[in-house]
C-alpha cells in the first residue's frame, strides 16, 4: 500500500538533511553554521508552502 | 490544520527565533582576552587572504617601527637602501567578494618621520566604523630591511620575529617572540615564549608568562621572568630576576647574578663570580672562576669547582661543597654540610644535621647544633681546627706527619684519643690536652652531648658518617 504524500514530512526530511550537511561543512571549517542556519531557515517555510500548494492543485485536477 | 503540522510550524519558527537570538548575542560573550578564541567569535570560521606590497627607500641609519594588533610580524635583513613590505590581510567573512571588498578598506600605512619609518595599518580607524567592528581581520607583516637597521615592533596578538637586523626592540602581548643575529635586543612579552639567538650587543628580556631561551648573546644579559623557565647558553655577564621558574645557565662570560623566588638555579662554567639568592628550590653552581655567594631559603645548595671564596647560606636543605679553592663560609639551618676537597679551610655552622669534611686544608671552624662534626684532613694537619657539637659526636682523623697542640673536651660523652706519639699534659674523664710532634697549630674539639674521638685511623664503617 503506497503512503500518502505529506508535505510536512518532506519538509522535515529536507530540514534534517540540510542541517546535517551544514553541520558537517561547519565542522570542516568551510562555513559558519550559525550564519548559514540564520540565513537559510526561512527556506523551509517556503518549501513547505510550495509543496502544500502543489498538493492542493493536484487534488483539484484529479477531482 | 492537523496536529503534526502545527507542531512542525511551531518548531521551525522556534528554531528560527533561537538562531536569530544566538546570532545577535555572539561576539558579545567572552572569557578574558582569549574569549574570541574560546567561543569562536569574529576570528573564527571561513576567511580569505589578500596581499598588498610596497617598497620604500630608507636612508642608512634610519630605523623601522612596526605596530600591529592582530597578526604576525616578521622582519628580515634584505638589500641596502630600501624596505620591502608585504601585508597579508586575513578577513573572516565567508563570501570572498565581501571579504575582498573589506580587505580593500584595510590600508598599509608607511610614514617616514625623523629618521624612522613607521609601518602599520588603519585598523583603529576601521574599527571605529560600525560595520567593521564586527568583522574579524588579521594583518600579517613581512618586511625586508637594510642590513643592520634598528627595528622596533609593538604587537598585541601574534608572533614577532626579527632576523639579521640592528638593535631590536619588541613589545608583545600574546605571541611568541624571536630575534636572531641582531646587534642588540630588548624584549617585553606578556604571554609567549621568547628566543634570543645570536645577539652581538646587550640583551634585555622582561617576560611575564613564557619561557626564555638565550644563546650566543655575547653582551651583558638581563632577564626578568615570572612563571616560566629561563635557559641561557654562551652569554656575557648574566643578571636574572625570576619568580616561579627555574634558571639553567651554561657558559656565562662574566658575573652571574640571580634573584629568585620559588626558583631553582643550575649554572655551569661561570667565568666571573656568582651571586645567587633564591627560595624553595635548590641551587647548583659548577666551575665558577670567582667568588660564589649563595643564599637559599627552603632549599639546598651544591657548589663544585669554585676558584674563589664561597659564602653559602641555606635552610631546610643541605649545602654540599666540592673542590673549593678559596675560603668557605657556610651557614645552614635545618640541614647539614658536606664538603670535599677544600683548599683554604672552612667556617661552618649547621643546625639540624652533621658537618662532614672529607679532605681539607687550612683553618677550620665548625659548629654543629643537633648534629656532629666529622673531619678528615687532606694531609698532615698544619692549621688550626676548632670543632664543636651540641648533640652529636666530634671525630678527627689525624694523618701521619701532623704536629699540633690538642685540647679535647666532653660534657656528657666519652673522650677517646688514640694517637701514637701524643704527649699528654693533662687528662681526666672530660678533658685531654697534649702535644703531637713539635706542636704548632691549636686543635680544639668539644662535644656537649656526644663523644670526641681523635685517631690516626677509623675502622671501616665507623668513619665520618657514623652519626648519620
Amino acid at each position: 500500500m503506497a503512503l500518502r504524500f505529506r508535505p510536512e514530512r518532506l519538509t522535515l526530511g529536507v530540514a534534517l538533511v540540510a542541517l546535517g550537511v551544514a553541520t558537517l561543512l561547519a565542522n570542516q571549517g568551510r562555513l559558519d553554521l550559525l550564519l548559514t542556519v540564520r540565513q537559510g531557515w526561512p527556506l523551509l517555510l517556503i518549501l513547505w508552502g510550495v509543496l502544500e500548494l502543489a498538493l492542493t492543485l493536484s487534488s483539484r485536477r484529479s477531482s | 490544520m492537523t496536529g503534526p503540522r502545527i507542531v512542525l510550524l511551531v518548531g521551525i519558527l522556534a528554531t528560527g527565533t533561537a538562531v536569530e537570538t544566538a546570532y545577535q548575542v555572539r561576539g558579545h560573550i567572552g572569557v578574558g582576552p582569549f574569549g574570541w578564541r574560546l567561543v569562536g567569535g569574529k576570528f573564527f570560521g571561513p576567511h580569505h587572504a589578500f596581499e598588498e606590497r610596497r617598497e620604500q627607500a630608507l636612508e642608512a641609519g634610519a630605523s623601522v617601527a612596526v605596530e600591529n594588533s592582530f597578526g604576525d610580524v616578521a622582519v628580515t635583513g634584505g638589500d641596502p637602501g630600501r624596505v620591502e613590505i608585504v601585508l597579508r590581510k586575513d578577513v573572516y567573512i565567508g563570501s570572498e567578494a565581501k571579504a575582498r571588498a573589506f580587505a580593500e578598506r584595510i590600508t598599509l600605512q608607511a610614514e617616514r618621520t625623523r629618521g624612522r619609518l613607521r609601518v602599520g595599518t588603519n585598523r583603529e580607524e576601521l574599527e571605529r566604523e560600525g560595520d567593521a567592528f564586527d568583522v574579524g581581520f588579521e594583518t600579517h607583516f613581512e618586511l625586508r630591511v637594510p642590513p643592520g637597521t634598528p627595528v622596533e615592533i609593538t604587537g598585541a596578538h601574534g608572533r614577532a620575529e626579527v632576523d639579521d637586523a640592528g638593535a631590536t626592540s619588541i613589545d608583545n602581548s600574546h605571541g611568541d617572540v624571536r630575534a636572531r643575529r641582531v646587534s642588540g635586543a630588548r624584549v617585553v612579552s606578556r604571554h609567549g615564549n621568547v628566543e634570543l639567538l645570536g645577539v652581538a650587543g646587550d640583551s634585555h628580556a622582561d617576560v611575564r608568562h613564557g619561557n626564555v631561551t638565550l644563546r650566543d648573546a655575547v653582551g651583558n644579559v638581563q632577564v626578568v621572568s615570572e612563571h616560566g623557565a629561563v635557559s641561557t647558553e654562551r652569554t656575557g655577564a648574566l643578571a636574572v630576576e625570576l619568580k616561579h621558574g627555574d634558571l639553567k645557565a651554561e657558559v656565562v662570560g662574566g658575573q652571574l647574578r640571580v634573584r629568585g623566588e620559588h626558583a631553582g638555579v643550575d649554572a655551569r662554567k661561570v667565568s666571573g663570580g656568582a651571586e645567587v639568592e633564591s627560595s624553595y628550590e635548590d641551587t647548583s653552581l659548577e666551575d665558577v672562576a670567582g667568588e660564589a655567594r649563595v643564599t637559599v631559603t627552603h632549599g639546598g645548595i651544591r657548589l663544585a669547582r669554585v676558584s674563589g671564596r664561597v659564602v653559602a647560606e641555606s635552610s631546610f636543605g643541605d649545602t654540599r661543597l666540592e673542590d673549593v679553592a678559596g675560603e668557605a663560609v657556610v651557614t645552614v639551618t635545618h640541614g647539614g654540610i658536606r664538603a670535599a676537597r677544600l683548599d683554604s679551610g672552612l667556617r661552618a655552622r649547621a643546625e639540624g644535621d652533621n658537618i662532614v669534611l672529607d679532605g681539607f686544608r687550612g683553618v677550620v671552624q665548625a659548629e654543629a647544633r643537633r648534629g656532629g662534626v666529622h673531619l678528615t684532613p687532606d694531609g698532615p694537619l698544619q692549621s688550626a681546627v676548632n670543632a664543636s657539637a651540641s648533640y652529636g659526636n666530634v671525630r678527627l682523623r689525624v694523618p701521619d706527619g701532623s704536629a699540633f697542640e690538642l685540647l679535647a673536651e666532653v660534657d656528657r660523652g666519652d673522650l677517646r684519643v688514640t694517637l701514637p706519639g701524643l704527649q699528654v699534659s693533662e687528662r681526666n674523664a672530660n678533658q685531654l690536652s697534649g702535644r703531637l710532634g713539635a706542636g704548632g697549630p691549636r686543635i680544639v674539639l668539644r662535644a656537649e652531648q656526644g663523644d670526641v674521638t681523635v685517631a690516626d685511623s677509623f675502622p671501616e664503617g665507623t668513619s665520618r658518617a657514623a652519626d648519620e
